[in-house]
Parts: C-alpha cells; structure tokens; sequence
C-alpha cells in the first residue's frame, strides 16, 4: 500500500512541473495550415465528380473566356459596322461589286482545246554507262473558255517544253 | 456555367471532418505535444517545426483511417522531431541536443532546451531547487524510459496510446516506465 502511495506521490510530483509553453506563432500556423487544408484536399478526400475534375475546369474556364471575347468582339463589330452584315462581308468583293458566287454558279463556258508538238531528236548520250536516246519535245496548248451567253471569253496559251530519254534497244 | 461554379463554391466551404478532428486534438494535447517534440529536439522551434510539419502530412494523408488519431498525431509529431533532429544535427555539430539536455538546473531553461518552465522569483529558489533535483534526474534517465515518462505523465496518453505512438509493445512501454520509477524513487528519496 505505501508503495502504491510513494509511486502516486511520485508521480504527482514530476506532474507538477511547470513545463515550457508553446508560443502563441505556432497556434497562428496551426490555425492557417487547418484553415488552408480544406480548400486544397476536401475535393481530392470527397469523391470526384466528373465537373470537379481539374483539367475540366480549366477547360471550362478557357472556353467561357474565349466566348466572351468573342461576344465582345461581335458586340464592338456590329456597333463599327451596323448595316453590313457578316455573310455580305464575305460574299461582296472590295468594290462591293456583284457577288463571285453569283459570277461563278452562271459561268458555263465552251472548252476548246488545242495543242501543237514538236519533237526532235537529239542523238544517243550515255548516262551512268547506259546508251540512251534523248528527243526534245515542245508543246504549246492553247485553251480557250468562251460563254456566250454572259459574253465572256477567256483565252491562254500554255508552252511546255521537255526532255524525253529512252533506252537503246540491240539487236 | 453559373451553376457548375456554385456547386464548386459549395464543396470547397465543406469542412473535412478529419482535418476538424486534427485541430481538436491540436487543441486538446498542444502542450503535451510541444512536450513530446521538446524532448527529443531540445529546441523550442525545432519543436514546433516539428509539430507543424507533422500536422500538415497527417492533413495532406487525411489519416482518417487510423484507429486512434490521438495517438497517431503524437507519433507523427515524434517521428518529425526525429526527422528534424537528425537532419539538423547532420549540418551543424554545434547544435547538439545532448550538451543542452543536461543542464536543467539553470534557469535559463530557453537557453538549454529543457522541457521545463523556468521560475525567476528568489522566494521559490528552495522550490527551484527541488525542480532542479526533479529535473536532473529525469533527465539522466535512458532515453526510451525518459520518452515514456514525459508521455504518461505529461501528456495524459494512456500505455495503448503511448505504445501506439511509440510503436513498441505494450508491456515493453509499461515496463520501461516501471523501471523510470524505480529510478527516480531512488534518487530523489529525500523529495518524496
């Protein structure tokens, strides 16, 4: 029983020992690392739903961004430019002229083509020790692109000129 | 759009129920902590170094799955204090904790690292004294028994806690504090 006594005054007395406090800075980064957890680790420790996935987010955040500017840039192009719409823009040419599209879908012309050949021999040459028989030819193709209907004729003369080896044959 | 952002705004004003139950128990044994860090690294910042870095893993782990958080934190703060002691040890030799841990008889407990408060009144000198008797014997106690000691007398942990946190059977912890006793009873036989 005095033993048991002994051991609890023991005790007791170590316990009473003032002991060293810790200073008021580590309540305050205590205080701001439980404060500043949650924001960073409470959507990774609760399940991830699918629009709480980060690259999902920025993606989202991206695409909001770029639709504003572009419905800022629509919203500052239509109070420059009020009575021209986007598609007459495109379609006009920069004299405002009648439409190409117009031009193009009436423009059924006649194709005529003619061609002129000319080819000349010009002996037999050797090229990596093979004998090889070398023409030269030249071309002149003459295309015309005529409609009547819209009075158009469009007219160009194309000039080719090549260089033709053939293999030698013995016999 | 409007409604993703406030589900988001939403989720991040949720508590996570482990990180409140890390700063009650902060709150609770902050001092037997600081104790407990104190101890081992004989610096009062190194000793909430200590505490905070093991604090901010068990929030980054969200260490929920422990079966007692209680005890989980003080061995986290304990290893940390480990960490910290060695590493700097390693860089400077001058800081060595073992030429500060002994003299606890000084005043200056600041100055020597001592896990104890130090009392400037010349009227309590006599008490002072006895302190210091306390003091030098617990402080000549083998390690693993002084670790023990401070953490069933100062810290209010029970010997599954302690033997938790310190990862060591339990009756190895109960025995280690028989023996830290036994020790003291004899050496301060005149104070009891």
């Amino acid at each position: 029983m005095d033993e048991i006594q002994e051991q609890h005054e023991l005790e007791s007395l170590i316990a009473r020992q003032p002991l060293r406090q810790p200073s008021a800075k580590l309540d305050e980064r205590m205080s701001s690392l439980f404060r500043a957890q949650p924001s960073q680790t409470v959507a990774s420790a609760a399940p991830m739903s699918f629009f709480n996935r980060p690259v999902l987010q920025s993606a989202l955040r991206v695409a909001a961004l770029l639709a504003l500017v572009a419905l800022i840039g629509w919203a500052l192009l239509s109070q420059l430019y009020p009575d021209v719409k986007p598609d007459e823009n495109l379609a006009k040419g920069s004299r405002g002229q009648t439409p190409v599209q117009t031009v193009w879908s009436e423009f059924n012309p006649v194709r005529i083509e003619q061609s002129w050949s000319n080819l000349e021999p010009e002996g037999v040459v050797v090229i990596d020790g093979d004998p090889l028989r070398r023409y030269q030819r030249e071309t002149f193709d003459h295309v015309q692109l005529i409609d009547e209907k819209n009075n158009i004729r469009i007219e160009y003369m194309l000039p080719r000129r090549e260089t033709i080896v053939m293999p030698v044959r013995y016999h | 759009m409007y409604g993703y952002l406030s589900t988001t705004n939403r989720n991040q004003e949720r508590v996570n129920p482990v990180h409140q139950q890390l700063e009650a128990i902060y709150t609770e044994h902050r001092q037997g902590l600081f104790t407990v860090a104190l101890s081992i690294t004989r610096q009062a910042d190194r000793a909430e170094d200590a505490i905070h870095d093991a604090f901010a893993r068990l929030c980054r782990a969200s260490a929920s799955q422990a079966d007692d958080l209680v005890a989980y934190a003080f061995r986290a703060v304990r290893n940390a204090a480990i960490d910290i002691t060695r590493k700097r040890t390693e860089l400077s030799i001058d800081l060595s904790p073992q030429s500060a841990a002994l003299n606890v008889v000084q005043t200056n407990s600041a100055a020597t690292g001592s896990i104890y408060a130090s009392t400037d009144a010349i009227d309590e000198l006599a008490a002072e004294e006895a302190n210091g008797l306390i003091r030098q014997a617990i402080e000549a106690l083998p390690d693993p028994q002084r670790e023990v000691l401070i953490m069933k007398l100062y810290t209010g942990l029970t010997f599954d806690q302690i033997s938790t946190a310190l990862s060591e059977p339990l009756s190895t912890v109960a025995s280690r504090y028989r023996r830290a006793l036994d020790k003291l009873k004899e050496q301060l036989a005149s104070l009891v």
